[in-house]
């Protein structure tokens, strides 16, 4: 069954505004968690909910902000990744669009929580929209005396900015994130030091994704153990679902996670177009290994899709149907990924464009019989061995798609 | 102090260090491309990676730091592998230039390859081309194709000169290296980055093409030319045909010094190299027979040094003679020029060259103001400190009245300062000037005898650099033709000057073979 938490809003008309947030009791939950709670409680409220990371990697959120050293004599610093943009992706931007207001409520909670008194919001370049209704929201939110220096009644202060980006996918990683805020190319940093400790300016800095964030305000709101019943064990809350390609209903789905990815294709997206089969499913954005038509009962969490090979990611959901080419599926997405390569380091740099002039060559009929190896030899030594997930990203299509479909890896003359 | 283990042996180490610095200090050597011990470790080029037991991916030994009971292997199947990988990736797009390429023979691709790679190339498809000569300033090339983009150089400028002036553009395999828009490599510091690259995609514009690196010999030195004293390499041919001479030197390199030079020089000490072997070298003793200075022979010439002297001490006294001694010399010299002309001869009247080239430059990295190496060391010979300048001043003052009969200058690298203050024209009174040195100058049109000493790099000794450091260095060659090192041209003098209280002279036997 859909719940809507983050999507509460996105319907009624005028919903990025902050006279139709506060009508829903928006910024109630941050004015009484000023009040009430203690930074600590919050965060131990944040771990209780079992809150994971929405950006892909599935950290859990209040661990996260425990990390963050106190009494460094530095200031802390949170960054809000807004740089949404891997292929089949768009949740984000829905928030952003739709209801900022109640992504900047979560901001404010979470500055509280970690101690930070300036956050970044750093934005994809291209979301122009997007950044217009946050840069609103922000002077909307000011105005009204809930963001900014010396709010009433509190001794709390936020001052938030919105970064662009330049177009860099590479830009949504972390630490190249902080590079790009510094005003450097967004080339990942080596790890330790981690953010937590040493990020932005040198100081401890907690980087969350936007969908993170907009879960908080529910999770303070309604308690830690109602958010982390709606999910599973250990993946609390819920998803939003981003589902694209042959479905009747292309759109954004919000579930509890372990929603069986079948129910959110049938029953959210309208199940596959035309009335075709389905021939796979990459079940979280881009870098996630593809599913087969028999593995689309899997239930889309963190653990459940880690058992079956593939991982949640940002939960972009895309179906691809009996009659859609898995070598230019393929061949499209790793385009994207040698494209995005920051070529700071070496696997991941000249992998990813071998990888593609090996699919062009396959793609134009010059195949050769040892190709499929080919592919899974490269993939093999770019996962686990670049300086960030980019490398790991690139290969895990790559591993899925040539295994699970080899037969289409094959030039047909030379298979023959 | 946490103690690890590699490839089973055990080393404790401070807290902080990297795995590859403990594999340093234990001489257990990981390739690497990126990781460079003078610069911050970005773990970007991936050649390094071992494996740590506990941990289930290979870790890049340079930003790994270690930790108690860690255990490491740096040669185990999986690390192969992953030393297999990285070289065949980088291979992709490296030119097999290798027989034109001036890195050969100190390439790091080329040793790993030998060792590590995969011999059979799988690439099949089209390499990237890319520029192959980008000029990047005076002496610097860059060949874009052989860049296996590790930064080492972006780093050197941003972490070490604080310039900014290297970046890497574009982005994946469109990777490129290159200044920043307008601007060339100019900076004093920039040599070292062809040091630094780990292939031949930095080349120096004055080295490129000369020779291939296994024809050179290298020998160990200090640089003369500021009071820092950086630790030098001497790289040189012993036979090149391309010369006038049966030797030449091609470069100089910085060797490690943590207490004086760390890993660097400056390009003012690197590209001194051409001096040695430079047109202006004196290259035989001369003497001057009315307007031209005619070659003569040590034996000649420095009989008719001391006859001269003679002269001078016994009709003027002390105070009739001059003597400048730069502290370009070794200690060995300045405590024999003390023996000779001060505790022997009697003079009063000496000098040590201003310590400050008011048009020198210096900088908080290498680079003095002092272009002179061992002013320390003429103070421990027995020179006094203090301002020399002033005492200079007084000694060229006195030449210039008249008063100074016989000026002898010991010494390279006058600095601008003398031939702005004063001249070493002939007084009208007349006088005698002697100029022991290694190259000509202005000041050759005057003197009276030109004594051709050996250069640092032909000459053992040692220097006493600014802070107190004393650093002893041995000949890596012998002199151009027939320069000698300055101790023995004056233990030479002294025999001629008949000084029989001289202490024992290490070159009496070839003094008496040239009189006999």
């Amino acid at each position: 069954m859909s719940i809507k938490l983050v999507t509460r809003n996105f319907d009624r008309p005028d919903s990025h505004t902050l006279r139709v947030y506060r009508e829903g009791g928006g910024y109630e939950t941050l004015r009484k968690v000023l009040a009430t709670r203690t930074p600590q409680e919050v965060v131990e409220e944040v771990k209780r909910s079992n809150l994971r990371g929405r950006g892909g990697a599935g950290f859990p959120t209040g661990m996260k902000w425990s990390f963050v050293p106190r009494e460094t004599g530095k200031p802390v610093y949170l960054c809000v990744n807004a740089d949404e943009g891997e292929p089949g992706t768009f949740k984000d931007r829905f928030i952003l669009e739709q209801d900022p207001h109640m992504l900047l409520e979560g901001i404010g909670i979470a500055a509280y929580a970690i101690g930070a008194r300036y956050a970044y919001l750093y934005l994809r370049g291209e979301f122009v929209e997007a950044g217009r209704r946050v840069e609103d929201a922000i002077a909307e939110a000011c105005e009204a005396g809930l963001l900014g220096s010396d709010l009433p009644d509190s001794k709390f202060s936020l001052d938030l900015y919105v970064h662009y980006g330049a177009g860099a996918y590479i830009c949504g990683e972390e630490t190249a994130l902080l590079e790009s805020i510094e005003g450097k190319k967004g080339w990942p940093r080596v790890r330790p030091p981690f953010p937590a400790v040493k990020g932005l300016f040198g100081s401890p800095t907690v980087i969350n994704n936007v969908e993170t964030l907009a879960k908080v305000p529910h999770i303070l709101e309604k308690g830690a153990a109602w958010f982390s019943a709606l999910g599973t064990e250990k993946s609390g809350g819920t998803k939003l679902f981003p589902v694209s390609g042959k479905v009747n209903r292309p759109g954004l789905y919000e579930y509890p996670l372990g929603t069986p990815l079948r129910t959110i294709i049938d029953e959210g997206a309208g199940g596959v177009s035309a009335g075709k089969k389905i021939k796979g499913v990459i079940p979280g954005g881009a870098s996630c290994p593809v599913l087969t038509a028999d593995e689309i009962d899997v239930p889309m969490d963190y653990d459940a899709l880690a058992k079956v090979g593939s991982m949640l990611g940002s939960g972009a959901i895309i179906v691809l149907d009996e009659e859609t080419s898995m070598l230019k599926t393929l061949l499209n997405l790793e385009r994207f990924f040698a494209h995005e390569s920051c070529g700071q380091c070496t696997p991941c740099r000249e992998g990813t464009r071998w990888i593609v002039q090996v699919l062009e060559r396959i793609a134009a009929g010059k195949g050769a019989p040892e190709d499929p190896d080919l592919l899974l030899d490269i993939a093999a030594h770019m996962a686990g061995r670049t300086l960030c997930p980019l490398g790991d990203a690139a290969a895990g299509p790559v591993r899925s798609f040539v295994t699970k479909f080899r037969e289409e890896f094959l030039d047909p003359l030379n298979s023959m | 102090m946490p103690t690890l283990m590699i490839d089973d042996r055990k080393i404790t180490v401070e807290p902080g260090t990297t795995v590859m610095q403990a594999a340093d200090r234990l001489g257990i050597f990981i390739p690497r491309f990126c990781y460079h011990p003078g610069l911050s470790a970005v773990g970007s080029c991936r050649m390094c990676m071992v494996e740590v037991e506990k941990i289930p991916k290979l870790q890049t030994a340079c930003t790994t730091p270690v930790v108690e009971g860690m255990v490491v292997h740096t040669y185990t199947e999986q690390v192969m592998d992953a030393r297999r990988s990285v070289l065949e990736f980088l291979l992709i797009n490296h030119p097999l230039d290798c027989p034109i390429c001036d890195k050969a023979g100190e390439c790091y691709l080329q040793d790993d390859y030998m060792e590590y790679a995969r011999y059979t190339p799988r690439y099949k498809e089209t390499r990237w081309k890319k520029r192959k000569v980008h000029i990047l300033g005076p002496t610097i090339v860059m060949d874009e194709e052989r860049c296996v983009l590790c930064s080492r150089c972006v780093r050197f400028l941003q972490e070490v000169t604080g310039k900014q002036r290297l970046g890497i553009f574009e982005r994946g395999a469109r990777s490129v290296l290159s200044t920043f828009p307008g601007q060339t490599l100019t900076d004093p510091y920039c040599g070292n980055i062809v040091d630094l690259c780990p292939v031949g995609a930095l080349t120096d514009r004055t080295f490129r093409f000369q020779q291939r690196v296994w024809m050179l010999r290298r020998g160990e030195s200090i640089c003369p030319y500021c009071a820092r004293g950086c630790n030098i390499a001497v790289d040189y041919n012993e036979r090149s045909d391309v010369q006038i001479n049966d030797r030449r030197v091609y470069r100089f390199r910085p060797r490690f010094n943590p207490k004086v030079n760390g890993h660097w020089i400056c390009d003012r000490g690197r590209y001194a190299y051409r001096f040695i072997d430079d047109a202006r070298r004196l290259r035989e003793p001369m003497l001057r027979e009315g307007k031209r200075l005619v070659p003569s022979g040590w034996e000649r010439t420095l009989k008719r040094v001391a006859r001269r002297i003679r002269e001078v001490l016994d009709t003027f006294g002390p105070e009739g003679m001059g003597l400048i001694l730069l502290p370009s010399v070794t200690i060995g010299t300045a405590r024999r020029v003390r023996k000779l002309f001060v505790d022997d001869l009697g003079l009063t009247r000496i000098a040590t060259g201003p310590s400050i080239d008011p048009e020198a430059d210096e900088d908080s990295i290498l680079l003095r103001r002092d272009r002179f190496p061992n002013r320390g060391g003429l103070v421990a010979a027995g020179f006094p400190d203090g301002d020399p300048g002033a005492v200079t001043e007084g000694v060229l003052r006195g030449w210039a009245t008249g008063k100074i009969k016989l000026l002898y200058v010991i010494g390279d690298d006058l600095p601008r300062f003398f031939e702005e203050t004063s001249s070493f024209s002939i007084p009208s009174a007349g006088g005698i000037l002697i100029l022991q040195r290694s190259m000509e100058g202005p000041e050759d049109d005057f003197a009276r005898m030109l004594l051709p000493s050996a250069m640092t790099a032909e000459t053992a000794g040692s220097f006493v650099n600014f802070e107190g450091e004393e650093q002893t260095f041995s000949a890596v060659l012998p002199p151009l033709e027939e320069a000698l090192p300055d101790e023995e041209i004056l233990g030479r003098l002294s025999l001629l000057l008949g000084l029989k209280g001289e202490e024992a002279c290490r070159h009496e036997n070839s003094v008496e073979e040239e009189q006999g």
